[in-house]
């Protein structure tokens, strides 16, 4: 059984097609990414698998559980840290957690032994009396997530888990969310529209833009797909066309291109395993290695590839500027 | 859908605005510094040359009654209105996410306001006896305890109604001001309305305040426009009419 499988699932508002048939598979255990733009639809989304709005064609299961007809069960087998804070902020932070127990009907026992841990586990048990309005950020983030685990659900969904944090912060959160994973054996689905986050965080990725799921796979694959990796290595004194036929000749590289007298480029499937071969054949020639540098195609270039434009709203063209307006303009009206 | 979820739910919600209640010392503050202000100036200013024809009333025992039904009712209609901002800041989410039915939620929720309410009334009522010449009919209390949560369960409802509806925070001052002074001024809380023109006494009967002061009145000091039977019969009808039309809007309500 897939922890979410959707099948034609689709969200209309008005004219625009915020989701569009969408068909996705997300495997249990596996950290999963919705990568895309602001106004792809990866909000909406999220929205229809946690049952907050209704799919306007096609559905989802969670956990087995239809999304439409069963949406009851839906909500107890997930948990939902939203883009923005739901917490009250006249709650102190312990509170925010018990009311959440309740509202989801945990014995006593178990809600204050799972809250203290918790609590441990993103260091705010000495913070958890206090009114949340006191709490930084990063610590109102921290709180909201472990309050989406607090019932034990099977799948957390986290949408935009690190919008607005500065980059300790953010750094501190990806731990988190990784070591939530490994340890509670949680299935996790988040949207981000950061390349690095889903790069750094994510099994699989999937890549959307205007409501459609153009590439599913790991981040790994997905950047192999556009192509090899590119080496440039300097030497210091000196390439021979020995030299040069030999690293032709290693396995997994494609193309050697003579720069200049002292550097060579080549392109090579997967370029982190070339290199030490590399090293192996300068030291045998006794030629003296200056520097390597790899450079593989980013989550950026991949997506790229696929629309044609950047990611960023600053690359976009006229055309995408413009329906990205009419999205916001459709956000904010919500 | 479980039962004991169901009550369970209620009463977190129920407990919460009891937490908010008690933290909000400014609100406390100015529950009680706002109707001392009006037994002043409204008390002694009007007191001071206002009298009954026929009747040994001072005004400001006549006032007291009115001025704790309007803290009730202030108390109340903003605490129905407050879904506006659990919206706002996100916390609304937090409640319609959660596998629980939204009439239990709204019945904790408006039970908590009710409770806050009347505590609100009795802080007023006291303020009134400690620095007023207020005589008190103490037979009277239980009746306005029944009478204040009437009010406050009418004014939770209609709150809650127009903050179901409304989807943004601007309309908030526009309801305070354009909803509430009449509904407040015509209870008959400042002058009796028994004397008012017709057209004026029309609206003042279809405002559920009016009878909210009304028995009050009776419970407190005794004397009242209407009998207190029909006084109750009344609010139980709107207390009913709000609370369900409240928590149908509420039910409707979604976060798009």
């Amino acid at each position: 059984m897939f922890a979410i499988e959707t099948s034609g699932l689709t969200k209309n508002f008005g004219k625009l097609v915020a989701v569009d048939h969408v068909d996705l598979k997300i495997k249990e255990g596996e950290i999963f990414g919705l990568l895309g733009p602001n106004g792809a639809g990866k909000t909406t989304m999220i929205h229809m698998l946690c049952t907050i709005i209704k799919p306007s064609d096609g559905t989802a299961r969670v956990f087995g559980y239809d999304i439409r007809k069963e949406p009851d069960k839906v909500r107890r087998a997930l948990g939902i840290v939203f883009q923005d804070t739901t917490l009250d902020l006249k709650l102190t932070g312990r509170e925010n957690l018990q009311l959440h127990g309740m509202l989801y009907g945990m014995p006593k026992d178990l809600r204050e032994s799972r809250i203290n841990d918790l609590l441990d586990f993103i260091d705010l048990r000495n913070r958890a009396d206090e009114v949340v309005e006191n709490y930084s950020g990063g610590m109102m983030r921290r709180l909201e997530t472990i309050r989406g685990l607090l019932t034990m659900p099977k799948i957390l969904f986290l949408d935009e888990p690190t919008l607005g944090l500065d980059p300790q912060t953010r750094y501190n959160m990806w731990s988190y969310i990784k070591e939530l994973n490994k340890k509670e054996r949680i299935t996790i689905l988040l949207t981000t529209h950061y390349m690095d986050e889903a790069d750094h965080l994510c099994d699989r990725v999937g890549i959307i833009d205007y409501g459609e799921i153009l590439a599913v796979d790991t981040p790994d694959n997905l950047k192999r797909g556009l192509g090899e990796d590119v080496i440039l290595l300097k030497l210091n004194n000196g390439i021979d066309r020995e030299f040069i036929e030999e690293v032709a000749r290693i396995d997994s590289v494609k193309e050697v291109k003579s720069l200049d007298a002292n550097s060579i480029s080549l392109s090579a499937v997967k370029g982190e395993e070339v290199i030490p071969t590399l090293f192996n054949l300068a030291r045998k020639r006794s030629v003296e290695v200056k520097s390597v540098d790899l450079h593989r195609p980013t989550l950026e270039d991949v997506f790229l590839h696929l629309t044609g434009r950047g990611m960023r709203e600053e690359t976009v063209g006229a055309e995408g500027k413009f329906k990205m307006r009419a999205r916001m303009y459709r956000r904010r009206r919500r | 859908m479980m039962l004991g979820n169901e009550v369970t739910a209620s009463y977190v919600m129920w407990l919460r605005e009891m937490k908010r209640f008690i933290r909000s010392y400014s609100r406390i503050g100015s529950t009680i510094a706002q109707p001392l202000l009006w037994f002043l100036l409204f008390g002694v200013g009007f007191g001071a040359s206002f009298r009954f024809v026929g009747m040994d009333l001072e005004y400001i025992e006549f006032l007291a009654p009115g001025i704790v039904a309007i803290s009730v009712f202030f108390s109340s209609l903003t605490g129905g209105l407050s879904v506006i901002w659990d919206r706002r800041f996100g916390f609304l989410k937090e409640i319609l996410v959660s596998p629980v039915s939204r009439t239990s939620i709204i019945l904790g929720r408006t039970a908590g306001v009710a409770t806050y309410s009347i505590i609100q009334g009795f802080l007023v009522l006291a303020v009134a006896y400690a620095f007023f010449p207020v005589k008190l009919n103490f037979w009277g209390i239980p009746l306005a305890i029944v009478v204040m949560a009437f009010i406050s369960l009418t004014f939770s409802g209609m709150g809650l109604l127009i903050g179901s509806a409304m989807k943004s925070p601007e309309g908030f001052h526009l309801v305070m001001t354009f909803l509430s002074m009449p509904l407040f001024l015509l209870s008959g809380a400042f002058f009796p309305v028994w004397n008012l023109p017709p057209w004026m006494l029309y609206v003042a009967y279809v405002d559920p305040l009016t009878y909210g002061v009304d028995a009050l009145r009776i419970g407190m000091i005794g004397v009242g426009g209407l009998a207190l039977w029909i006084d109750l019969v009344l609010l139980v009808f709107s207390s009913v009419l709000f609370v369900i039309v409240g928590a149908t809007f509420f039910r409707r309500t979604s976060l798009e």
